[in-house]
């Protein structure tokens, strides 16, 4: 039922791109407001496309309530903020919050730190975490919906926190520490061997690089496990019955043969898929076969044709999902809409007919 | 049924805008997810492969990305590995890879740094994996720096590498990260190559950044913002996929509510498109669209990329 997913505390909307995840995101996330959970949507999309959806110019890393919203349009009172990732103004404001002010302006004037926290897609898998824990721990919210990037790269931000983990316990990281002030022989022959490592890094980096990274880790050093372990409470809570995965595809999508590969990234992330959502669906354009609609117009008869066509294969790929979910999810289409949903008014009929 | 453009394969009426990227080395695509990136670096592949070119078909992508790929399904192989796998179809022949980042970077170093010895031992497998996983974009920039090492630096490379891009947001980070990694280091091999790299891509006559979009306002409008992004870079071309046909108008209502209904979704979504279509190419006057039409499943047509292959030369 999919009232049942209106009771999790976190739900993520995957598939690839094109198929209106974050439209049917929004529209969930408006439908559990309107069932008097405060939501909290969120995009870590960098295409942007969430704002468009709810009607808004832009959106900021800072939660917007559209409860005014949500009233003057849709005439009922709901609680839905919505944001968008900012990975530079997360990642700041975690660092101002545990490492204090010092960490977070030796972060702020280094030169190597502001480019990778500004220019890389990847900062956004650990950031997505901060944020979540951040909107988590506010206790402002009973449900956060994230909308994710495109299937390839969404479970891999589940990732993170092993991943960063695994850095620090790793010898590399020490390598940065060299200005570790023990005296003991094993101190100094690691600082040795460190240092000859960083001179080999070197030969293909350069030297400033090196020099700039030696002279942040020591405020990484101090930051790190905070980090970690506060994207460890979200890891564990996407792997809890609080939280689950919802795929979206369309019809044609389903065919590409990702399916599969998802639920496989599942299980390996040990994230349970809760629903499978057909987007787009063409089925109750072409209800039964094309002998049956052989008189009239030929040009009716041949749109008619061209849709069979289509819902046949999307008959053969619904069929094909059911198969592999295991009959343990809610498998659902929805139709195909006239038009581009970019208001709250269409958003919500979208949302009536989940 | 729509008539299959017919399969005959002749360089003459190739679209002006596909012929001016004749002199390019290396061609990008992206756009958003499902607006048919792949299926347009296959048929462009197999295109230029018909000219006799020397083709590579390249995605990038990790070991378990592979599984996401679409392109083996395109081309009909099982898989698709980093080591080229030749491919045959419609007649012509050209190669395909899916890079592994962890192997590009592996290269790399091994070109960079004297082999064996201390260098062997400090950056090994595990050691550069971890670099991988945590210095964001470094696993872009690795795949870019084989890509462009292929086409530039190495003497029987191929003559044109077709890339099948990242979706919009992670194919910025992509194309940016040279540059990115030119600014980050301010000296030695990894900053030479980091701006040879940048130049290259920036030069204009050699790369050309090709957007694919599907025929939709909201898919449109996300093309523009991209091109604003990546405006440093050459982006000639903007494919518009998967438009419907418009089959002409209706002379009566159809006493048939089934087909009516079929009627009505199919002229009013090929209408929206074309309006779509129509408001953006107003908008973007000196932005060439090339449009493809929605191809329906035929278990009689020849596969999917030999029929785009044939409409891009046909258009």
């Amino acid at each position: 039922m999919i009232r049942d997913l209106f009771a999790k505390k976190l739900l993520l909307f995957c598939g690839t791109g094109g198929v209106g995840k974050t439209t049917t995101a929004a529209a969930f996330a408006i439908r559990a407001a309107k069932e008097g959970k405060r939501v909290g949507l969120i995009t870590i999309d960098p295409a942007r496309r969430l704002a468009t959806s709810l009607g808004l110019d832009s959106l900021s890393s800072e939660p917007q309530d559209l409860s005014k919203q949500i009233k003057k349009e849709l005439k009922f009172d709901g609680h839905l903020s919505a944001l968008m990732l900012d990975s530079h103004d997360t990642l700041f404001k975690f660092l101002l919050k545990v490492g204090g002010k010092s960490a977070h302006d030796h972060f702020r004037d280094s030169r190597l730190f502001e480019i990778i926290a500004g220019n890389f897609a990847g900062t956004h898998d650990y950031l997505a975490m901060e944020k979540l824990f951040e909107l988590h721990e506010s206790g402002n919210y009973d449900l956060i919906v994230l909308d994710t990037p495109p299937a390839r790269h969404t479970l891999d931000f589940l990732d993170a926190p092993d991943t960063i983990a695994r850095f620090f316990d790793d010898r590399i990281f020490s390598w940065f520490m060299t200005d570790a002030r023990s005296n003991s022989l094993t101190e100094k022959l690691r600082a040795k061997g460190a240092k000859a490592a960083l001179r080999i890094l070197e030969k293909i980096t350069g030297e400033g690089v090196i020099k700039e990274f030696v002279a942040i880790a020591p405020y990484i050093y101090q930051v790190k496990n905070s980090f970690v372990e506060r994207q460890r409470v979200i890891q564990a809570l996407l792997r809890s019955n609080d939280a689950g995965a919802i795929f979206v595809s369309s019809p044609t999508d389903l065919a590409r043969g990702e399916v599969r590969p998802f639920l496989e990234d599942a299980k390996r992330q040990k994230i349970e898929i809760l629903a499978f959502l057909i987007n787009r669906s063409l089925r109750h354009l072409a209800p039964d076969a094309a002998s049956q609609h052989s008189v009239g117009d030929t040009i009716a008869i041949e749109n008619y044709q061209q849709l069979r066509f289509l819902v046949e294969e999307e008959e053969k790929n619904t069929t094909l999902v059911r198969e592999l979910a295991g009959g343990n999810q809610l498998v659902r289409s929805l139709p195909e809409l006239d038009h581009d949903v970019h208001e709250l008014q269409g958003l919500y009929s979208l949302a009536q007919l989940l | 049924m729509q008539a299959d453009p017919k399969l005959a394969y002749s360089t003459l009426c190739m679209h002006k805008q596909l012929r001016a990227l004749e002199s390019c080395r290396l061609l990008v695509l992206t756009g958003k997810g499902g607006s048919g990136k792949s299926i347009l670096a296959a048929a462009l592949a197999l295109l230029y492969a018909k000219q006799g070119k020397k083709v590579w078909l390249v995605e990038i992508g990790r070991k378990r990305d592979k599984n996401f790929s679409r392109l083996p399904e395109i081309l009909s192989v099982d898989a698709l590995q980093h080591t080229p796998t030749k491919i045959s179809c419609g007649g012509a022949s050209f190669e395909a890879s899916i890079l592994d980042p962890t192997q590009s970077l592996a290269e790399y170093l091994d070109m960079k740094l004297p082999t064996g010895g201390l260098a062997g031992i400090l950056l090994n497998n595990r050691v550069t994996a971890s670099f991988l996983e945590i210095v964001p974009g470094l696993p872009e920039m690795v795949s870019l720096g084989k890509i462009w090492h292929a086409l530039v630096e190495k003497k029987d490379g191929p003559d044109i590498v077709i890339l099948d891009g990242p979706a919009s947001g992670h194919c910025v980070s992509l194309l940016h990260s040279p540059e990115n990694f030119e600014k980050l280091t301010s000296q030695g091999p990894l900053h030479r190559d980091a701006f040879k790299m940048k130049e290259f891509l920036e030069s204009r006559k050699e790369v050309a950044v090709l957007l694919t979009s599907l025929p939709e306002e909201m898919s449109l409008e996300e093309s523009v913002e991209h091109h604003q992004i990546l405006h440093k870079l050459s982006l000639p071309l903007l494919f518009v996929n998967k438009i419907f046909p418009k089959l002409g108008k209706l002379k009566e209502k159809s006493k048939d509510k089934v087909l009516q209904a079929a009627y009505d979704y199919s002229s009013e979504r090929a209408s929206r498109e074309e309006t779509a279509i129509e408001e953006f190419a107003n908008e973007n006057k000196k932005w060439p669209i090339l449009e493809i039409p929605f191809f329906f499943p035929d278990e009689t047509a020849p596969p999917l990329v030999e029929r785009v292959a044939a409409h891009l030369e046909q258009s």
